[in-house]
């Protein structure tokens, strides 16, 4: 597979001996990862838009097939950290970082890595749903014709398919594919991105608070997909909603004020926080 | 409040009312004006290449209009002399246009982006006159002296690249229309491409497009609508250009054009030059002749206009919109 291709080549480029992550990323879903539980670790992690810091010192580890969680008030810093894990960053002028981030064991931001290929395996779910205003066949057709991760018609077929199913949202757009995307009701767009995203195989999938700007209905279907997807795929999913991360999360990462302040297993850290800051966090009396 | 909000309306409706009282006034004074000159002068006037006035002619009738014996009116060449300048305008220009805009938004650095907006800004404010002079004076002898001379002996074998080195004709006026039309193309372009969501690019960057996949799958049909506005905005600076083009294009008259390089005249240009004589004619027919040249004119643009919408509303545009293939 070309995709399956293009994964080994992040690797290869690196004389990096890890030999994790290779045995299975291919175009099939059950593939097996090794054993190694972290898949991407975050160390000493410092962040900055031009003199202003944002980030400090943030040291994390996120687990594979899990749902990590980073919670934190608005503005604590919780876009601009999951926005490092995919480099989505890069683009953004006056950003820069400094600390380490581990992909299987190989630093994202050294040079030779291609952050397009990171952003094959690295993909992302954003806070307001960007469907691009073409048909939704096309969406999620999007990533694999960019990346030419198919050979036939019929393929691409199944990759849409498949990759709406996993999203929850093909019995409801199954008869009208061809339809624009942007005539989607919010939640359903917001799956719709959610299937463009998983259309690439991607091994972990980052999720802006994507569900924060959608009614509770929506919201609810969309923490179910999160767990589902949580069997396949790592997800790290930023909130400012606490109930939500209580709701979701495996592990829980408590960000304030650009620091990490708590970090741990659900329920744990809602029920017997270690730091003060937490507890007041988690009991609402600090927002 | 309430008053305040009719009176807004009021003074809206107005305005946009008498800007269409405006345009159906100037249809009608064209259409008056130019009836004898129509009636006389038929279907000749856009076939005939041959415009002679034959001011010493006797006063004569035709069909009941007064004219003078002689005269014939064929604005071919004043045609032939728009449409081809405009369209080489075009040729030359919306690719630069699109071209700068593209590297103002994607490619500069914000700085250099800002400076070169500005100066593109300036161009656009450039008083046609003195494109027309700048012409003249730095255009028309390198193209006489260095362009044409090399072009004719590199194109030796293509008709109509062939050709005289004159200076003053097509090529010029072409280049200096196209000239006049960049900053226009390139102002409106980057503004609209400018305004491309930017959900919509870094949903793209997070599915691992390069900076020239967004580009082209997303920015561009994004502001494709906008970006032919601005080309059609530029064809009519083109079409109706005088001052700039009456420098540069030779005046030819009664000869059309027999390559690339030969003097032309447009329709705008040409009528600007001879009005003065045109009221010498005590028939009133070369008058009238100029008012249907004008016509002519409005009802290209016009064509052009309603081209242009038709494409955004039902051909490429719409459909490359909703289905960006990629
Ligand atoms: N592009 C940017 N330029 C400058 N400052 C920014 C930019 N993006 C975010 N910030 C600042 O960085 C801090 C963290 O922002 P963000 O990561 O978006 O927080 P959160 O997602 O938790 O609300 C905020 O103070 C915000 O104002
Ligand atoms: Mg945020």
């Amino acid at each position: 597979m070309v995709l399956w291709l293009k994964k080994v080549e992040l690797f290869e480029k690196a004389p990096d001996s890890s030999s994790a992550g290779l045995s299975k990323v291919g175009l099939d879903m059950e593939g097996s990862y090794p054993a190694s539980e972290v898949l991407i670790r975050i160390s000493g992690l410092n962040a900055f838009y031009g003199q202003l810091q944002v980030l400090y010192d943030i040291s994390l580890d996120i687990k594979r097939k899990s749902v990590t969680v980073i919670m934190g008030p608005s503005g604590c810093g919780k876009s601009t950290l999951i926005r490092t894990l995919n480099r989505m960053n890069d683009l953004v002028p006056g950003f820069s970082h400094n600390g380490r981030i581990e992909l299987d064991g190989k630093d994202i931001y050294s040079k030779d890595v291609d952050p397009i290929l990171l952003k094959i395996r690295v993909g992302m779910v954003f806070q307001k749903p960007n469907p691009f205003p073409i048909s939704i066949y096309e969406n999620v057709a999007f990533g694999p014709r960019i990346h030419k991760m198919f050979r036939k018609k019929e393929e691409l077929d199944r990759i849409v398919e498949n990759s709406l199913k996993r999203a929850a949202l093909w019995d409801e757009v199954k008869d009208r594919l061809q339809a624009n995307a942007m005539s989607l009701s919010g939640g359903q767009q917001q799956r719709l991105c959610i299937a463009r995203a998983l259309a690439v195989q991607p091994e972990v999938i980052l999720m802006d608070e994507p569900a924060s700007a959608l009614d509770p209905g929506s919201t609810s279907k969309i923490e179910e997909l999160i767990v589902e997807l949580a069997n396949e795929c790592t997800v790290v999913l930023v909130t400012h909603n606490m109930q939500q991360a209580a709701r979701v999360g495996n592990e829980v990462a408590f960000l304030y004020k650009g620091r990490l302040i708590e970090f741990g297993e659900s329920p744990g850290i809602f029920e017997n926080p270690r730091n003060q800051l937490t507890e007041e966090y988690v009991s609402g009396r600090l927002t | 409040m309430r008053h305040a909000d009719r009176a807004y309306r009021y003074v809206t409706t107005v305005a946009s009312g008498s800007a269409l009282l405006f345009l159906l006034m100037i249809v009608i004074v064209l259409a008056v004006k130019s009836y004898p000159s129509i009636v006389v002068n038929g279907l000749k006037f856009f076939t005939g290449i041959t415009w002679n006035p034959s001011l010493n002619g006797e006063l004569i009738r035709v069909n009941g209009v007064p004219t003078l014996q002689g005269a014939t009116y064929g604005a071919g060449v004043f045609l032939f002399g728009t449409l081809v300048s405009s369209a080489i305008a075009m040729l030359l220009g919306v690719p630069a246009g699109i071209g700068i805009a593209l590297f103002l938004t994607q490619v500069a650095p914000q700085r250099v982006s800002r400076m070169v907006s500005f100066l593109v800004e300036l161009l656009a404010g450039i008083p046609s006159v003195v494109y027309g002079f700048w012409g003249l004076v730095v255009l028309l002898p390198l193209l006489l002296q260095v362009i044409e001379p090399a072009m004719a002996s590199l194109f030796f074998w293509v008709p109509g690249l062939n050709g005289q080195p004159y200076g003053a004709g097509l090529l010029g006026s072409g280049i200096i229309l196209s000239l006049m039309i960049v900053p226009i193309v390139a102002s409106i372009s980057r503004d609209v491409m400018l305004q491309t969501p930017l959900e919509l690019i870094e949903g793209g960057a997070a599915l691992g497009l390069t900076k020239w996949e967004i580009t082209r799958k997303i920015i561009l049909p994004y502001a494709k609508t906008g970006v032919i506005g601005a080309v059609i905005l530029g064809l009519g600076r083109a079409l109706g250009e005088v001052m700039a083009v009456a420098l540069v294009s030779g005046s030819a008259l009664n000869a059309l054009p027999n390559s690339l390089y030969s003097p032309i005249n447009t329709i705008a240009a040409f009528m600007a030059e001879s009005l003065d004589s045109a009221f010498t004619d005590p028939s009133g027919m070369y008058v009238s002749a100029l008012f249907e040249l004008g016509l002519l004119l409005l009802v290209i643009t016009l064509a052009v206009n309603f081209i242009a919408r038709l494409l955004i509303k039902q051909g490429f545009v719409s459909k490359a919109e909703t289905v960006i293939k990629v």
